[in-house]
């Protein structure tokens, strides 16, 4: 099966400054991710993940190495959900979530159909002509989420999306970002340095070791979903990632 | 429009104070006029001459500067471009004045031109700390919309710029004003507030009401037009 994105020999040294030595935080990572896979990167702080989340979402452009998507995919087939939810705030929610769509010269008609429908999917309805500040950080959340699939991308990169809320809503969050996941089954490449959380979604965990970050290991997680977060096999899984993460 | 005035003023009585006193110079005017036995229609034409004339000043200098600070805020070309800028807007214009006259006489283009040199720093380096203080995430969001033309100034470099653009506005027409005044005598145009503060310049009553007046007239246009934009643009991005 050919993979959506191949990452080959990637490397990323950081020179910002003449005075410093410069900062190798990626090395020689391989990595594949397939159709429709959800793929969740951990690691230690500054292990790279989130560079290498940038990296292979077009963001970052400074690398050594060859970042390739399969035939037929473009970098507007992908979309981006941030931490720190990066709604611009002289838009409205409605307008928020319109954005890559008029960024894709999608007609008007088009645009207000597909963003009354997230609307209605993620419960912001009565919040459409509300500016983010106004917002939850779990609705801002919502809004960012919905941004990023109005699109209907292939691909959606994820940079730690719940770190930024409660437990509880995070929690939420996770449900309804696996059920979007498994109606429409877009490849999601996610980063997180929650290991139960990673565990919860993704089809396969990548772990990153410390600076310079390389690929230790992918796990594969066949666990069936719903996943029990108390059953023996989770904790087993659990217990080989943390042996594999070293701070 | 009513709307959006009450959007900026929040209150009405806020809107018709500020109404207010932008009636108080006209009628400070009417009666100092008076008083002085200048003719009134002559000192609200010269008023309204100088005016005119700022505001044209004004309008080319706010494109100018918007136009340069987004095609140079950006780091590679910022390096190269705000020292020249820096350099650019230490030089004083004024010793060029009277080659600008001999050339092209004492005319609105040179005065305009003048003002323009005047007015357009502060609103550049403005824009371009605005530009500068952009969230990199919120860059990243219009990358990964796609934006791009049109839609990409639209959305994203118009409403983060707007505070810049209105903050340099209030210091380049400061500076405008004061410019105007010096640049029309300079020049020795006949009309306008130079000719006015010129021609009265043997008698001190006249001079000390006139420029109370003019401050008035100042303090009215800020607190009507620039203090409420001000606010307005901060509220716009504020998370």
């Amino acid at each position: 099966m050919e993979p959506i994105i191949s990452l080959h020999k990637i490397n990323k040294t950081f020179k910002e400054r003449p005075d410093l030595p410069p900062l190798k935080v990626l090395e020689d990572i391989n990595l594949e991710v397939f159709d429709g896979e959800f793929l969740v990167l951990v690691g230690p702080s500054g292990s790279g993940k989130s560079t290498l989340l940038r990296i292979m979402s077009g963001l970052e452009k400074s690398y050594d190495g060859e970042v390739k998507l399969k035939a037929g995919i473009s970098s507007a087939d992908t979309s981006f959900v941030f931490q720190q939810f990066a709604l611009l705030p002289w838009l409205t929610v409605e307008e928020n979530i319109e954005l890559g769509l008029i960024g894709r010269k999608i007609s008007k008609n088009e645009r207000k159909r597909r963003v009354a429908e997230e609307l209605k999917l993620f419960g912001l309805e009565q919040f459409k002509n509300s500016r983010p500040k106004e917002l939850s950080g779990g609705m801002r959340q919502r809004v960012g989420i919905a941004r990023a699939i109005v699109t209907n991308p292939k691909i959606i990169f994820m940079d730690e999306p719940f770190s930024e809320l409660d437990s509880f809503t995070a929690e939420e969050l996770r449900k309804e970002l696996l059920n979007i996941w498994q109606k429409r089954k877009p490849t999601i490449v996610m980063v997180t340095h929650i290991i139960s959380e990673a565990l919860k979604l993704g089809d396969r965990v990548a772990v990153l070791t410390p600076r310079p970050g390389k690929i230790e290991k992918v796990t594969s997680n066949s666990l069936p979903r719903p996943r029990a977060e108390r059953s023996g096999d989770f904790y087993k899984l659990e217990d080989e990632l943390y042996s594999l993460i070293k701070p | 429009m009513r709307k959006k005035l009450m959007k900026i003023y929040k209150k009405r009585w806020h809107l018709a104070i500020t109404l207010l006193i932008v009636l108080f110079p006209f009628l400070f005017f009417l009666v100092f006029s008076g008083l002085a036995n200048i003719p009134s229609t002559k000192l609200l034409l010269d008023i309204l001459i100088s005016g005119w004339r700022l505001l044209a000043a004004y309008l080319i200098a706010a494109v100018m500067a918007w136009c340069l600070a987004v095609l140079f805020h950006q780091e590679k070309f910022a390096a190269v471009a705000l020292p020249i800028f820096d350099v650019l807007q230490s030089f004083p214009t004024f010793a060029a004045l009277p080659l600008a006259v001999f050339f092209f006489g004492p005319s609105n283009f040179t005065i305009i031109f003048f003002l323009v040199l005047t007015v357009i720093w502060p609103i550049l380096f403005s824009i371009v700390s605005s530009l500068k203080l952009i969230r990199q995430d919120w860059e990243e969001a219009a990358i990964m919309s796609r934006l791009s033309g049109l839609d990409y100034l639209r959305y994203f470099l118009w409403p983060v710029s707007v505070t810049g653009l209105i903050t340099g506005s209030i210091i380049g027409l400061g500076e405008g004003w004061e410019a105007l005044v010096a640049t029309e005598i300079i020049v020795g145009i006949k009309t306008g507030l130079g000719s006015f503060f010129q021609q009265f310049s043997n008698n001190a009553n006249v001079t000390i009401f006139g420029i109370l007046g003019f401050l008035a007239l100042i303090f009215s246009i800020n607190k009507l037009v620039w203090l409420p934009l001000l606010e307005w643009g901060h509220h716009e991005t504020e998370e």
